[in-house]
C-alpha cells in the first residue's frame, strides 16, 4: 500500500512538472500592440512591461537610506515640482507657472490647477515646504539646500522661495529626487511609506517593503498620460541573469547590463546602449580613520597621481566613459576644464614623489569597498595593479550596493570605490563637500576653502564666471582629494521596448516614463546652470 | 576495583533477545521519543549560540550597525531594540520568552519583523531543498541499482568518472550554462521569479532543483551503489534468490531497502547543508530565499535578522538529522537508535 502511495506520489510529481512547469515558461512580458523596438514610441501602444533591477526594492523613505533601485524606481511614483525630460533637461512638471525676482533672490511657483494624489488628496503648496524642511531637517540632502533661506506656502496653489544668493540650479534642484512632494498630513502616519501615494504618472499597485517586486500602474490623477499602463520591477541581482531574462523576453528593460557579452544581443529584438550619466567614478575615504595613511592628503593625491585612468576607462568600462582630469564630470559639461596633474595621465613619478612627502616612501596598505555593478570591481582591479607599481596595497572587497551603503551610513569602511551623480557641477560637488551633503556625511569630509569655492559656483550667473568658479573648485576638491576621481559614469542599459518609453539615465539613473504630451514639450524659463546641458 | 563479571556468550544472547534478566530494551518508540528529547536539548543549545552572536561580535553591536559618530540618542534607541540595555540573563529570559510568542525581533534595515521574512521566505528555501531532494532519490536510485545490478564491464568506471566530474562543478556555473540552454535555448525554463503557490512554484524549482542535484545525484549514488554491492554479498540476498522470490519484492526488499539506510542518512546531512548553501542558486535564479537574505543580514550587520535565521537554520537541521536517523532504522532495521 504505501509502495502505490509512494509511486503515486512520485507520478503526480511528475505530471505537475511537465504538465504545469513546461508549457507556462518563456512567454513575453509587455503586453499591447507595436511594443518593441521596431515600432515609433507615437505609434506604440505598450500596456504592460517588465523591467529588472539590479537589487530588491528595500524602502522608499527619503529619510532613510535607500539603495540604487529604491531611487530609481521612486521617481516615477513621486510627484515633482520640476522633472527631468528624456534628454535631463529639467521641465515643468508640477509648476504652472515660475517667476524669478530680478535680484534672483527670490521664486514664486504656481502650482498645476487641480492637482491630485493618486488617493484624491490635493496636492498643497504646503506640501512644497515640507519636503524641503524634512531634506533639511534629517540632512539627508541639506547641502543641495544650501541657498536656500526660506520656503513659504503663500496661497495653497502659490510658493515663495527665499535664496540666500542667486542660484541657477535652481530648476535642477527642483527635479532632484530630493524634492518629492508627499501629504505633509499622511507623513505623520508611521506607516506611509509601506504604501505611499504619488503626484507621479505612475502609482503603487502592488508592494511590499523587501520584497522582490514591486508593481506600478498609471497614476490617473496625474495631469499628463502615462505612455504604459502598468510597469513591474522585478529583482535580478546577477547580471548575467538579467541579460538571460533579457534576451529570453521574460523582461523588456533591464538596467545595468554586463559589458562582456552584451554584443550577442539580438539586435532585431533588443537595443542595448552605454548612455552617460553625469556623475564620477571616485574613491572615497573615510576622513573618521584619522590614524591611517589615507587620512594624509598627500598620500590621497599619490593614489590619485599612480591610477592609469585610460586604462580603467578602456578596460574595465570597455571604452564608454570618458577619463576624469577633474573631480566633475565631462560630457554635456560647455564649462569642464582639467585640473588634475597632468591632466589625469598616470605619473608614477609624481606618486613616488608625494609618498616621499607624506613619509610614505615605500607606500602603504589600504582596505576597499567595491560596489557589485558590471565593471566596477574590474576598474578597482586595475587601480590595485597601478597603485602596487608604487608599493601601494589595495585590498578590495567586492559588496552588493545595498550593503555598501549600509558602511557608508555606518562608517565603517576605510575606502570605498562607487560613484556619485547629480543633475550640475555645483549640486554634484555640494554633495560631495558640502555640508548635508550624501558624501560628505560618508567621507566627513571639513574642509571650509573648498566649501567657498563651491559656494561660489553655486552663484555664478553667467558662463564666464561659470567656466572660472568651476575651474577654482575642482582645483580645490584635488587638494582635498577625498574623493579621487576615477572616470565618467556610464551604464549599459538593454530594452525590448520602443526608444524611450522607459529610460534610467537621469542623474541619479532614476526612471523616466514616457508621456503624452511629452515632459519635453513643456518648456519653462531659459535655463543656465553651473555646467550642464540645459 | 572489581573486575568486571564476565558473562557467557548464552547469557548475551538472553540480554540481547530480551529474555535475560538485564535491562528492558527500548521500543521503537521509545527511543524515537529520546532522540527527539536529545534533539530538543540540541536545539536549546542552538537558541543559546544564535543568542550569543550579538553578545561575541567583536565590538559593540551597535556601534557597528550605527558607526562611531551616531548620536547618542540614537545608539541608545537601538541597544533597546536589540533588547541589550539590560543585564545578560534578563537578555536571555526576554529572548527566550520572546521566541515562545513567536518574537525575534525586527530588521534593523527595513523594520520588518523576522517572522515576516521567515514566513515569506524560509517556504521558497525549503520547498527548493523539497524539490531537490525528490529529484534526487528519482535519479539516484535507479540509477545507483542500474550501475550495481548491470553487470556491465567497464559501467562502473564510466559512472565513477562522471560523477566525479558532476562534484567537481562549481554550483554557479552549472547554473548558468543550464540556466542558458534550459532557459534560453530551449524556453523550457522561467529564468528568474517566483510564484508561492503549489504547483505553480515548480516551474520556477525545478531547474535550481537539478543544479542542485549535479552535485547531490554523484554524492548519494555514489554511497547508494557501494551499499547495493554490500548487500548484494548478504547471506539473506542468496536465500532471497534461492527461495525464487518475486523480482519486485526482491528489489526492494532484500536489495533496495536494506542499502537506502546510509544514503538516507547521507541526504539528511545534505539537507541540512543545503539550507545554507542554497544561496548562490537563489541569486543566480532570482529566488527570494531565506538563504539570500542570511547573506545580506550578515554582510549589513542586521544582527536580529541573522540571530533569526541561524536559529531557524540551527533547528531545521537538528530536526532533519534526526528524521534522517529514524527513516534509516525504520529502512532497514540492522541500523539501531542510540
Amino acid at each position: 500500500m504505501r509502495t502505490r502511495l509512494l509511486k503515486v506520489a512520485v507520478a503526480g510529481f511528475s505530471l505537475a512538472l511537465i504538465g504545469v512547469v513546461l508549457p507556462q515558461a518563456a512567454a513575453n512580458a509587455a503586453t499591447g500592440t507595436n511594443c518593441s523596438i521596431k515600432n515609433q514610441l507615437a505609434n506604440s501602444n505598450c500596456q504592460a512591461v517588465v523591467m529588472a533591477t539590479v537589487s530588491k526594492i528595500a524602502n522608499l523613505d527619503p529619510m532613510k537610506p535607500r539603495a540604487v533601485t529604491d531611487y530609481q524606481v521612486a521617481y516615477p511614483i513621486q510627484g515633482l515640482l520640476w522633472r527631468f525630460d528624456e534628454n535631463l533637461i529639467p521641465r515643468m512638471d508640477l509648476v504652472a507657472k515660475q517667476d524669478v525676482a530680478k535680484d534672483g533672490l527670490s521664486v514664486f511657483q504656481v502650482l498645476k490647477p487641480g492637482l491630485k494624489y493618486s488617493d484624491g488628496t490635493p496636492v498643497l503648496a504646503q506640501d512644497v515646504v515640507t519636503a524641503w524642511q524634512k531634506q533639511v531637517e534629517a540632512r539627508q540632502s541639506a547641502a543641495f539646500f544650501a541657498k536656500v533661506a526660506n520656503v513659504v506656502a503663500t496661497s495653497p496653489t502659490t510658493v515663495t522661495w527665499t535664496l540666500k544668493t542667486p542660484m541657477p540650479d535652481f530648476n535642477w534642484l527642483m527635479a532632484n529626487q530630493s524634492m518629492f512632494l508627499n501629504p505633509t498630513e499622511k507623513l505623520k502616519d508611521s506607516t506611509y511609506w509601506s504604501k505611499p501615494v504619488s503626484a507621479g504618472p505612475m502609482k503603487i499597485q502592488s508592494w511590499t517593503p523587501g520584497a522582490d517586486q514591486m508593481v506600478q500602474v498609471a497614476n490617473p490623477n496625474y495631469w499628463a498620460k502615462p505612455k504604459v499602463q502598468q510597469i513591474t520591477y522585478v529583482a535580478i541581482p546577477d547580471a548575467a541573469t538579467r541579460k538571460l531574462a533579457l534576451q529570453s523576453g521574460q523582461v523588456d528593460y533591464v538596467f545595468d547590463l554586463a559589458y562582456q557579452g552584451v554584443q550577442d544581443l539580438d539586435k532585431n529584438t533588443i537595443k542595448w546602449w552605454a548612455h552617460a550619466l553625469p556623475g564620477t567614478y571616485q574613491l572615497t575615504t573615510n576622513m573618521t580613520k584619522t590614524t591611517l595613511p589615507m587620512y594624509n592628503a598627500k598620500n590621497r593625491q599619490a593614489v590619485s597621481a599612480a591610477i592609469d585612468r585610460q586604462k580603467v576607462a578602456k578596460v574595465a568600462f570597455f571604452g564608454t566613459v570618458l577619463p576624469s582630469c577633474a573631480q566633475t564630470f565631462i560630457k554635456g559639461n560647455p564649462y569642464h576644464q582639467c585640473v588634475l596633474p597632468n591632466d589625469g595621465k598616470q605619473d608614477l613619478a609624481l606618486a613616488r614623489k608625494l609618498l616621499a612627502e607624506a613619509g610614505n616612501p615605500n607606500g602603504f596598505s589600504f582596505d576597499t569597498v567595491v560596489w557589485a555593478r558590471p565593471g566596477w570591481p574590474e576598474a578597482a582591479q586595475i587601480i590595485a595593479q597601478d597603485l602596487a607599481q608604487v608599493g601601494i596595497t589595495m585590498k578590495i572587497t567586492v559588496k552588493q550596493d545595498t550593503v555598501a551603503i549600509a558602511d557608508l551610513n555606518s562608517g565603517n569602511y576605510e575606502v570605498q570605490f562607487s560613484g556619485n551623480n547629480a543633475p550640475t557641477p555645483y549640486l554634484q560637488l555640494a554633495n560631495w563637500f558640502g555640508p548635508g551633503g550624501a558624501w560628505q556625511n560618508w567621507s566627513k569630509v571639513n574642509d571650509p576653502a573648498l566649501v567657498a569655492a563651491i559656494d561660489a559656483l553655486g552663484s555664478a550667473m553667467n558662463p564666464t564666471t561659470a567656466k572660472n568658479a568651476l575651474k577654482a573648485a575642482n582645483v580645490a576638491s584635488y587638494n582635498s582629494s577625498v574623493h579621487i576621481p576615477i572616470a565618467d559614469r556610464a551604464v549599459i542599459s538593454g530594452t525590448r521596448l520602443p526608444a524611450g518609453l522607459l529610460s534610467a539615465t537621469i542623474p541619479g539613473e532614476w526612471l523616466y516614463v514616457a508621456t503624452t504630451p511629452l515632459l519635453s514639450t513643456q518648456r519653462g524659463p531659459a535655463g543656465f546652470n553651473t555646467g550642464a546641458k540645459s | 576495583m572489581t573486575a568486571p563479571t564476565p558473562t557467557t556468550d548464552a547469557e548475551s544472547a538472553l540480554k540481547e533477545s530480551g529474555h535475560g534478566d538485564g535491562p528492558r530494551p527500548q521500543s521503537t518508540g521509545e527511543k524515537i521519543l529520546r532522540r527527539t528529547g536529545r534533539a530538543i536539548i540540541v536545539a536549546f543549545w542552538v537558541m543559546v549560540v544564535a543568542f550569543m552572536l550579538i553578545r561575541l561580535s567583536p565590538g559593540d553591536p551597535v556601534t557597528a550597525a550605527l558607526g562611531g559618530d551616531a548620536a547618542p540618542e540614537t545608539v541608545e534607541a537601538l541597544r533597546k531594540t536589540l533588547g541589550l540595555d539590560v543585564d545578560p540573563l534578563t537578555q536571555f529570559w526576554q529572548y527566550f520568552t520572546g521566541l515562545f510568542q513567536g518574537d525575534l525581533g525586527a530588521s534593523l534595515i527595513s523594520g520588518i519583523p523576522v517572522t515576516e521574512m521567515l514566513r515569506t521566505n524560509l517556504p521558497v528555501t525549503l520547498w527548493l531543498i523539497l524539490t531537490t531532494v525528490v529529484m534526487t532519490l528519482v535519479i539516484s536510485i535507479p540509477l545507483a541499482m542500474f550501475i550495481a545490478l548491470a553487470r556491465i564491464p567497464g559501467l562502473p568506471y564510466v559512472f565513477r568518472t562522471l560523477t566525479a566530474i558532476g562534484l567537481a562543478l562549481p554550483s554557479f556555473l552549472v547554473a548558468l550554462i543550464l540556466l542558458y540552454q534550459f532557459g534560453l535555448v530551449w524556453g523550457i525554463a522561467p529564468i528568474f521569479g517566483y510564484d508561492p503557490t503549489f504547483p505553480a512554484n515548480m516551474q520556477y524549482l525545478w531547474l535550481p532543483a537539478l543544479v542542485n542535484c549535479v552535485v547531490l545525484v554523484p554524492v548519494l549514488s555514489r554511497v547508494l551503489y557501494s551499499s547495493i554491492l554490500d548487500t548484494l554479498d548478504e547471506e539473506f540476498v542468496e536465500t532471497g534468490v534461492i527461495r525464487g522470490v518475486r523480482s519486485f519484492r526482491f528489489f526492494w526488499f532484500y536489495v533496495l531497502r536494506p542499502s537506502l539506510a546510509p544514503t538516507v542518512v547521507l541526504l539528511s546531512y545534505m539537507m541540512g547543508v543545503m539550507v545554507g548553501s542554497t544561496v548562490i542558486l537563489e541569486i543566480i535564479f532570482a529566488l527570494p530565499g531565506i538563504g539570500r537574505e542570511l547573506v545580506t543580514a550578515v554582510t549589513m550587520r542586521d544582527y536580529p535578522v541573522v540571530q533569526g535565521i541561524i536559529l531557524v537554520f540551527g533547528i531545521l537541521v537538528v530536526f532533519l538529522s534526526l528524521l534522517g536517523d529514524i527513516v534509516a532504522s525504520i529502512l532497514d532495521p540492522r541500523v539501531k537508535l542510540t
